[in-house]
């Protein structure tokens, strides 16, 4: 050491900790902190009103609460349920919205750009232009529907029993179809001219090259696309509680949570729903990784 | 099939989609130059007989100063908006350069801190963030809120420019370094200007996901001058008889400003859509 060399060396060292430091401390601070305090308070019986008095350990009293919460299991289903919908509707439209702009249309590029409205507006204004196109008394898609004689009677879409949760999955594959359809379009245009050329020669029409050309080039970025629409819906709060507010059996586990610790003040119950939510996310991801990547290989 | 059915599927494709894309947009403008009698009307009116300003004037301007206004609204999403693309950007540039770059003790430990962060489930942060808040008293504050949009955009951030900062070839910097340039000096000059793509993407990024927040601003702003746009909106909504208009005027001008950036940046927009760095 010593020397000019080791002294250069140093003094870069001594850069790149003032350069990495405030990143490294908000980051610990506002993200890596919070979660550990989330998992500390899991197994408290932490509530708004002894914040700051100080909670006591309950060990996993929160989590047996939970799960013995009827509501919880009923939540759990319809967010695996829903998230699944939800990411195969995004993936599906998306697939076809990629088909449909890889063949040379014109005005493809204005296309395109429309197409990514949904996904680009802010949710605020997506989600009240759904409950007003949806709205019971006055919505327009009641209207249409009745005069077409779809329906009989105007349905109160999002907060109605059985036609809330459809109606948020649905939601979900509109916004979320033009996240997909970039990446498998991407992905679509890197497949080589070649590839269909031979198979145009050897008399495959254009079903069968779809079938057998580009459906399995596409394998692999369809199911990427597909685990990363789920863990997003399954963590997905404010979509859901800006349409419905968990009304109609749509009352997901973000919402869940949210109503155990902002709406009724259980900070430790809300933390330990987190938890669940968590772990569920986390073995999904692996078992999925594992299955249907085939990431192992 | 046929050439013919093929064409067909294609283009009824084409128009259910665009459809479906568009015809929730052109609900939401025409509904907010509406007037009342038609807005309501048992059928729906499709192209109103008058356009009227109204509900704009409505949202932008309050009654009274204790009441908020859209404008107010749109004030303080843009504050918080540019303050957390600001350090974001400032904080994530700096450090993801010496991850990517610089040689010092500890780097795998930061290295991993970053990736570990950028993978936690965001509904983890919900509950411990509102606690935390609540300690604090950062309730009702827009400073409070910009941390909050921080935990959500920084990792992210960090990640997506340590892997630009890294496909720069080496050897230009070098070149710098050895004809004199600083280690600073090649940042300012060298690295960042060649990254002007990757940080725009990034800023554009990080300042839509907090123009767009609900969540932590509807938490944690109770003082309605503070609300940002999306919460304001949302108050509108909650009145007792909806004025649909005024919701949809209000959306209309916070989607405008999304729009026009994505038309001015579409490129930058997409790559960062597409990057692999994006999170919800």
């Amino acid at each position: 050491m010593g020397g000019p060399r080791g002294t250069l060396r140093r003094r870069e060292e001594q850069l790149a900790y003032l350069m990495v430091l405030p990143a490294v401390l908000v980051v610990l601070g506002v993200v890596l902190f919070p979660v550990i305090y989330n998992i500390w308070m899991s197994f408290h019986n932490l509530t708004l009103a002894n914040l700051t008095k100080g909670a006591s350990f309950v060990g996993i009293r929160n989590y047996l609460k939970v799960i013995r919460d009827p509501d919880f299991v009923q939540s759990l289903l319809i967010t695996v349920g829903y998230s699944f919908s939800a990411a195969m509707m995004s993936v599906a439209a998306g697939l076809a919205a990629a088909l449909i702009l890889n063949v040379r249309l014109p005005f493809r590029n204005l296309f395109r750009a429309s197409f990514l409205f949904p996904y680009i507006a802010p949710l605020i204004s997506v989600v009240y232009i759904w409950k007003w196109i949806f709205d019971p008394q006055a919505g327009v898609a009641n209207w249409i529907l009745m005069e077409t004689g779809l329906i009989s009677a105007p349905i109160d879409w999002l907060t109605d029993g059985r036609m809330a949760l459809p109606m948020v999955i649905l939601f979900q594959g509109w916004r979320y179809f033009p996240f997909a359809m970039l990446l498998i379009l991407a992905r679509l245009q890197a497949i080589p001219q070649d590839l269909y050329d031979a198979a145009a020669v050897d008399g495959a029409g254009k079903f069968h090259r779809l079938l057998h050309i580009a459906l399995p080039e596409l394998r692999y970025v369809l199911g990427v696309v597909f685990l990363l629409r789920f863990v997003w819906t399954f963590n997905k709060f404010d979509d859901v509680f800006l349409l419905t507010s968990g009304a109609g059996n749509t009352k997901v586990l973000p919402i869940l949570t949210y109503r155990y610790a902002i709406g009724t003040g259980q900070l430790g119950l809300g933390a330990a729903c987190a938890m669940f939510l968590s772990i569920t996310l986390v073995a999904f991801i692996l078992v999925y990784q594992l299955r249907v990547l085939k990431w192992e290989r | 099939m046929g050439k013919i059915a093929w064409r067909a599927l294609l283009v009824g494709a084409l128009l259910a989609f665009l459809f479906a894309v568009l015809f929730p947009l052109y609900w939401m403008a025409i509904s907010s130059t509406k007037t009342f009698k038609e807005l309501f009307s048992i059928v729906p009116v499709f192209w109103p007989s008058e356009f009227t300003p109204k509900a704009y004037k409505a949202v932008l301007t309050s009654p009274a100063r204790e009441i908020p206004d859209l404008l107010d609204g749109l004030r303080n999403s843009l504050v918080v908006s540019g303050a957390t693309v600001f350090v974001a950007l400032a904080l994530g540039t700096l450090a993801a350069y010496a991850i990517a770059r610089l040689r010092f003790r500890g780097k795998t430990a930061v290295t991993a801190l970053v990736l570990i962060v950028y993978l936690f489930p965001a509904i983890l942060l919900m509950v411990p963030l509102f606690a935390m808040f609540a300690m604090v008293e950062l309730h009702n504050s827009l400073r409070g809120l910009v941390v909050a949009y921080l935990a959500q955009t920084l990792p992210v951030s960090l990640l997506v420019l340590g892997n630009y900062f890294r496909s720069i070839p080496a050897e230009i910097e070098e070149a710098a370094l050895v004809d004199g340039c600083s280690r600073p000096g090649v940042i300012w000059r060298v690295t960042i200007p060649l990254s002007v793509p990757a940080i725009a993407s990034v800023a554009l990024y990080v300042f839509m996901i907090a123009w767009n927040e609900f969540l932590f601003a509807y938490i944690l702003l109770s003082d309605p001058k503070k609300f940002t746009a999306p919460v304001y909106i949302s108050y509108l909504h909650s009145q007792l008889h909806t004025p649909w208009n005024q919701v949809m005027a209000a959306s209309v001008l916070v989607t405008v400003p999304v729009i026009i950036l994505f038309t001015c940046f579409m490129k930058w927009i997409e790559k960062g859509l597409t990057a692999g760095g994006i999170k919800e």
